[in-house]
């Protein structure tokens, strides 16, 4: 055989096998739902003036946190980026770090600072002010997903503006352009694709959310969903409701598809841009605007949750098996980041150079199951483990898979980045030396890939041990995690044992996110 | 290449290896019960009932017996919604529910198997499912929580009817997805009738209800001032009370005969699929000794269904015709209209 047809034979290989991983792992889930929405039809007994109120409530709450990270996420990062801020770069990483929080446990501070009972209140009463508001409904939900999706558009936008060409603002600011109009004219055109792919994933997540709008008592669609598998003995009705649900997901998704597909800006020489100077009012409006965003998404939640558990622990509160949850999440999460990685190898390699049907299908298909909302996908798994021989029912074995079939596209998209940073000169180099194909795929490949592999594993493993819904669905009997367990506490008024849990939370993706943004600063080129 | 080189790749291959492990053994560690040969080593209970007062004597049972209990604590729903998913397959050998409602759906589902007699003749008499497939445990009362610093006790309402009034607009909490509401709401349609139930609950969502999950948080938004008043079970204030000293949470009791003052029995029963019936057997046992009901009535304050026990702090003594006023044989079909009628009156 010769070596192209040797190649090409294995490249196919790796396709084929992407092929499986991605329609074994991902396909199944998609087909319940569509199959069981669409024989449930409109099964459902809520009547249409709720189901309007529900879709209502939903698209309000989706409009005002979508447009208030964008409007706030832009700010923050053009404060960063563009101005001569002292303390900017430590602020940008504070304003990040809140991405360790999950929402619901942004969503439990709130409830543990409003209220008769809450701390915000107990200041309040001492200077005499009327008690703080009950942290539910449209504001507190509205508030928790705006501070939860701050951090993600903050970066994109820091990302995009980094790569902006700086000598086209240059070149406006020495024609005499005040700065706002810099920024409308110049900076903002070009921030368009990045602005609006920053849109759709806050949009995305905001119609998926549940833990949060459950803690807050907000309806949307997907609390009611849960209401519905809850409370009746039927699961046609919550199919129903997911199908609209996905609907709805879906027109973001594509949205978001095409987004993804444009260039995004890259300057060929990336330099850092001259900075504005800003005035004294300008210095301190910036720090108030930096600052508050800081407090209020990170120093008040963790401070709440810190004094709500050391208020309980003093008055002896039983926070119930709360360090074995811990070690349960810690597991859960390692062996699912491993094995999740491993599937994405394929993906990643085929998705790098071949371009068969088979392979862009293999990218696609886990992406999908990913943007929709986890309560629906845990539904769809539900049946379908329900269907499989019963040692796959509520096993470990089982949930590590459905992890994997959700966070696969973090794992590829990961392996992905640093597969096109390679220089194909490379593998030139190392097949002219006498390597073969498989030899070179090792020793070239592994040794530039792995350490972006280990990133993509790190954020899975973070995102699984932070993942709800479908732990709620699908654990396996006796085993409960950190997050059923901040999430189970509050209908039970067990503040003190949900904020706790909450801490270790955040305290185990603490190191891994540390060790991410490690990871993907030695990644980047310089 | 080398030593470096290797020593770079150790995380990995450690995480790798780490989590294979894992998968490994959970998998192995999870293999259903039916597989395991030992017939009397291990249970599987789902349990629908707050953990933190059910684990204790689950761990008691697990110190005396040998046997170790695999518990699934969730929503009483929730859990009878996935054996019902499950069927015959279900690896639950027990399913320990809050009302007599949703495990009614199970029985008619014929999923669950008859228990012996000596359970059945522990507790006061027909407390227990129509073929005796079910056992009443503990008891709780269906009041109104109110805080008596804001609301005097004199103008509380007589009946959950007048809730429905422009005076309670926006002022009542209720957890209508909660297996206690939904259980209710299944009483009301034994006793007022389906059209009854329908007229009250759609009146009451009209009155813009303040909708929660579970009835702790209710208790807890009243005591803190942040809600007037919310329909509940009676423990929660106690055990509030108990653990706190005081709380500005009461209970109020509706008129006796109005549908709001309902005695609901918690209800456990086995799995007709279960291949461990005795152990299961032994557990219920367990749970309606003595030394178990005194649990309930000291840590939860809920009513020993054993006669003798006691009474809850402030209650009256257990009146067993005011269970069986909920007419327990029929509640059980009514899950699915009961919850019907709550999602059509637009309160999920």
């Amino acid at each position: 055989m010769t070596p192209v047809r040797k190649r090409l034979r294995a490249l196919s290989l790796v396709a084929t096998l992407a092929g499986i991983i991605a329609i074994a792992l991902c396909l199944p889930p998609l087909v319940v739902l569509v199959a069981e929405a669409a024989s449930a039809g409109i099964t459902s007994d809520i009547p249409p003036s709720r189901l309007i109120e529900l879709l209502v409530g939903t698209l309000q709450l989706i409009i005002i946190v979508t447009a208030s990270t964008v409007l706030l996420g832009t700010t923050t990062a053009l404060l960063v980026t563009r101005t001569d801020l002292s303390g900017r770069r430590v602020l940008s990483l504070l304003v990040m770090v809140p991405l360790a929080l999950p929402a619901y446990v942004l969503a439990i501070a709130l409830v543990g600072m409003g209220g008769g009972g809450g701390l915000v209140t107990q200041f309040t009463a001492a200077v005499g002010l009327e008690p703080a508001p009950v942290a539910q409904g449209l504001w507190a939900a509205a508030l928790c997903l705006t501070l939860f999706n701050l951090p993600i558009v903050h970066a994109l936008v820091v990302t995009a503006l980094n790569r902006l060409d700086p000598a086209l603002e240059e070149s406006a600011r020495l024609l005499g352009d005040p700065p706002s109009r810099v920024f409308f004219r110049v900076i903002l055109p070009q921030l368009r694709t990045p602005l609006a792919t920053a849109a759709c994933i806050v949009a995305l997540y905001t119609l998926s959310d549940f833990g949060a709008v459950s803690v807050l008592r907000y309806d949307t669609f997907t609390r009611a969903v849960y209401s519905q598998f809850r409370g009746g003995v039927d699961l046609a009705p919550a199919f129903a409701l997911s199908g609209v649900l996905i609907s709805m997901a879906m027109v973001l998704i594509v949205l978001h598809a095409i987004l993804r597909g444009r260039p995004m800006p890259v300057a060929s020489i990336a330099r850092p841009p001259l900075t504005l100077r800003l005035s004294f009012t300008g210095r301190v409006a910036a720090g108030v605007v930096l600052w508050a965003v800081v407090v209020s998404s990170l120093v008040a939640p963790i401070a709440t949750l810190a004094t709500w558990s050391v208020r309980g622990i003093m008055s002896g509160v039983q926070p119930g098996p709360i360090f074995a949850e811990t070690a349960t999440t810690l597991q859960f999460a390692l062996a699912a980041a491993a094995v999740t990685t491993l599937f994405a190898i394929p993906i990643a390699l085929s998705s790098y150079r071949g371009n068969s049907r088979i392979g862009r299908l293999a990218e696609t298909l886990p992406w999908v199951t990913h943007s929709l909302p986890h309560l629906a996908i845990g539904l769809g798994f539900l049946v379908v483990s329900l269907a499989l021989p019963s040692v796959f029912y509520q096993s470990s074995g089982m949930l590590i898979l459905v992890y994997a079939a959700i966070f696969l596209p973090v794992a590829v998209g990961a392996q992905q980045l640093a597969l096109r940073q390679i220089d194909p000169r490379l593998l030139e180099v190392s097949r002219t030396l006498g390597h073969g194909v498989w030899s070179t795929s090792i020793r070239v490949g592994v040794a530039l890939v792995w350490r972006a592999a280990m990133t993509g594993a790190l954020l899975v493993a973070v995102l699984v041990s932070q993942e709800l819904p479908a732990t709620l669905l699908l654990r396996p009997t006796g085993t409960e995690t950190l997050a059923i367990r901040v999430w189970g506490a509050v209908p039970e008024g067990q503040v003190t044992t949900g904020s706790i849990a909450a801490i270790l939370l955040v305290a185990l993706a603490v190191p891994l996110v540390a060790a991410h943004h490690r990871a993907t600063l030695q990644v980047r080129p310089t | 290449m080398g030593a470096r080189r290797l020593r770079r790749l150790k995380p990995t291959i450690v995480l790798i290896a780490a989590g294979l492990a894992l998968t490994g053994c959970g998998v192995a560690h999870d293999s259903s019960p039916a597989d395991v040969a030992d017939d009397s080593a291990s249970l599987v209970a789902y349990v629908g009932r707050n953990e933190e007062h059910v684990r204790p004597l689950v761990e008691a049972f697990e110190a005396e017996t040998g046997v170790s209990v695999d518990a699934r604590y969730g929503s009483t729903g929730e859990l009878a919604t996935t054996i019902l998913q499950e069927g015959e397959a279900s690896p639950a050998d027990i399913f320990f529910a809050q009302d007599p409602v949703y495990i009614g759906a199970l029985v008619d589902a014929g999923l669950l198997a008859p228990l012996p007699d000596d359970i059945i003749a522990r507790v006061s008499e027909g407390i227990s499912g129509p073929k005796n497939e079910w056992v009443g445990v503990t008891a709780r009362r269906r009041v109104m929580v109110y805080s008596p610093n804001n609301l005097p006790e004199t103008n509380l309402p007589k009946s959950i009817h007048e809730l429905t009034g422009p005076a309670w607009n926006g002022r009542v909490g209720l957890a209508p997805t909660h297996s206690s509401f939904v259980s209710f709401v299944a009483s009301m349609i034994a006793t007022e009738g389906k059209d009854g139930a329908r007229h009250w609950l759609t009146a009451i969502a009209v009155n813009d209800p303040v909708r929660f999950d579970g009835n702790h948080e209710i208790v807890e938004a009243v005591a803190a001032g942040d809600l007037a008043v919310g329909l509940v079970n009676h423990y929660y204030a106690l055990q509030m009370a108990a653990e706190r000293g005081s709380i500005d949470a009461s209970n109020h009791s509706f008129e006796p005969g109005d549908p709001g003052d309902v005695l609901m029995p918690t209800t456990i029963g086995i799995l007709e699929s279960s291949a461990h019936q005795e152990v299961a057997q032994d557990f219920i046992r367990f749970l309606l000794r003595d030394s178990s009901q005194k649990h309930f009535l000291d840590n939860v304050k809920e009513y020993p269904l054993v006669e003798g026990i006691g009474t809850p702090p402030g209650e009256r003594p257990l009146d067993v015709e005011l269970i069986h006023s909920m007419r327990l044989t029929e509640v059980g079909h009514n899950l699915t209209l009961a919850t019907s009628l709550i999602a059509q009156a637009g309160l999920v």
